[in-house]
C-alpha cells in the first residue's frame, strides 16, 4: 500500500490518528475518563478507516472489462493485417499512440494516419488512463507506473522500473492479465505491460519500443527500449 | 460519514446513560464499523486493518466476559 499525501482522506486519516492515539492514552492513563478515552478510540478507528479509503472510488471490474473489450478490436486488426513486429509507444500532443510496424524499417516521424505504408497506428486502451492517474512530469517513472497500474487501475500488486541507458525494465508483480489476446500480447504486451508502455512513453516523452515480456509465477517482466523520434 | 456520525452518537448516548465500561464503547464501535462496511462496501486500498483490530479486540472482550461467567 502506498500513501498519497495529497489525497484528502489520507490527510484526514493521519490527522485523526495523530490526534486520537495520544488523546486516548492520555485520557485513559492520566485523566482516567472513559468518555474521552472512547472519543480518542473513535478517532483512531476513523483515522485508520480514512487512511484505507481512497477518495476516488472507481468501479474497477467495469473499467477492466471495458479495457478488455477494447483489446478485441486491436487483436482483430493485428490479425487482419498480419502484424507481428513489436510496437512502439509514441507520445504526441499529450496522447500516447501505439505504432505496430509491418517490418524492421519504419518511419516514426510521419503523420498520424491510422493505416500507414509501414505499419498500423492504434490507440492503446490505457492511453486515456494517463489523464486520470497521477502522472505528472515531475514524478519518477516508477511512481507514475505505480500510480496508474496499482493505485488507479489495480491491475497488479506492485511495479518496479529500472532505467539503464536506453533500456527500461518494468517488473509487474501479481498482475491481472485480462483476456487472452495472443497477437496483442506478441506485439504490444499483456494488459499491465501495455499500460506500462503508455505511461513510459508519456513520462519519457519519446518513442518507447516494446522488446519482450517474460511471464513468471508471480509476475511479468517486460523490456522496453527508448527510441529517439526525430 | 455514516461511521463518523454513529461513532459520535455511540459516545454521546453511552455517556448520557452513564456508561463507564470502555469495553461497551469498543464493542459498539466494532458493531458500527462492521455494519457500515456491510452496508456501503467501501473500496479499500489494502485489507481492512481496522476491522481486523476491532474483531480481535471484540473477541478478546468476549473471551474475558465468558471467563468471568465460567468462574
Amino acid at each position: 500500500m502506498r500513501l498519497d499525501l495529497g489525497d484528502p482522506y489520507t490527510g484526514l486519516g493521519l490527522g485523526l490518528l495523530v490526534f486520537g492515539a495520544p488523546f486516548m492514552l492520555y485520557s485513559h492513563y492520566v485523566l482516567q475518563m472513559v468518555t474521552f478515552t472512547a472519543l480518542g478510540m473513535a478517532c483512531v478507528i476513523l483515522g485508520s478507516v480514512a487512511l484505507l479509503t481512497p477518495s476516488s472510488p472507481v468501479p474497477l471490474d467495469a473499467v477492466r472489462v471495458l479495457m478488455d473489450g477494447a483489446y478485441v478490436n486491436i487483436e482483430a486488426l493485428l490479425e487482419e493485417l498480419d502484424l507481428r513486429e513489436k510496437a512502439v509507444y509514441l507520445s504526441r500532443g499529450g496522447r500516447v499512440y501505439c505504432f505496430v510496424p509491418n517490418g524492421e524499417d519504419f518511419d516514426l516521424g510521419g503523420s498520424l494516419r491510422l493505416v500507414q505504408d509501414d505499419g498500423l497506428l492504434v490507440f492503446p486502451p490505457g492511453s486515456e488512463l494517463i489523464g486520470l492517474g497521477d502522472v505528472s512530469s515531475e514524478a519518477g517513472v516508477e511512481d507514475a507506473l505505480t500510480s496508474v497500474l496499482v493505485d488507479y487501475l489495480e491491475a497488479c500488486d506492485g511495479v518496479r522500473a529500472v532505467v539503464t541507458g536506453d533500456d527500461v525494465v518494468v517488473s509487474v508483480s501479481k498482475p491481472v492479465m485480462g483476456g487472452d489476446y495472443p497477437r496483442v500480447r506478441l506485439c504490444m504486451g499483456s494488459l499491465p505491460v501495455n499500460v506500462g508502455g503508455v505511461v513510459l512513453a508519456h513520462m519519457l516523452g519519446e518513442g518507447v519500443r516494446f522488446v519482450d515480456e517474460r511471464v513468471a509465477d508471480d509476475g511479468v517482466t517486460a523490456r522496453f527500449r527508448v527510441i529517439r523520434v526525430g | 460519514m455514516f461511521e463518523t456520525g454513529f461513532f459520535l452518537l455511540v459516545v454521546v448516548a453511552l455517556t448520557a446513560l452513564g456508561e463507564a465500561r470502555l469495553e461497551v464503547y469498543f464493542s459498539l464501535f466494532a458493531v458500527v464499523h462492521f455494519a457500515s462496511s456491510a452496508l456501503f462496501r467501501p473500496r479499500r486500498r489494502w485489507f481492512d486493518v481496522s476491522g481486523v483490530g476491532l474483531f480481535v479486540g471484540f473477541c478478546y472482550i468476549v473471551m474475558i466476559k465468558v471467563l468471568e461467567i465460567i468462574r
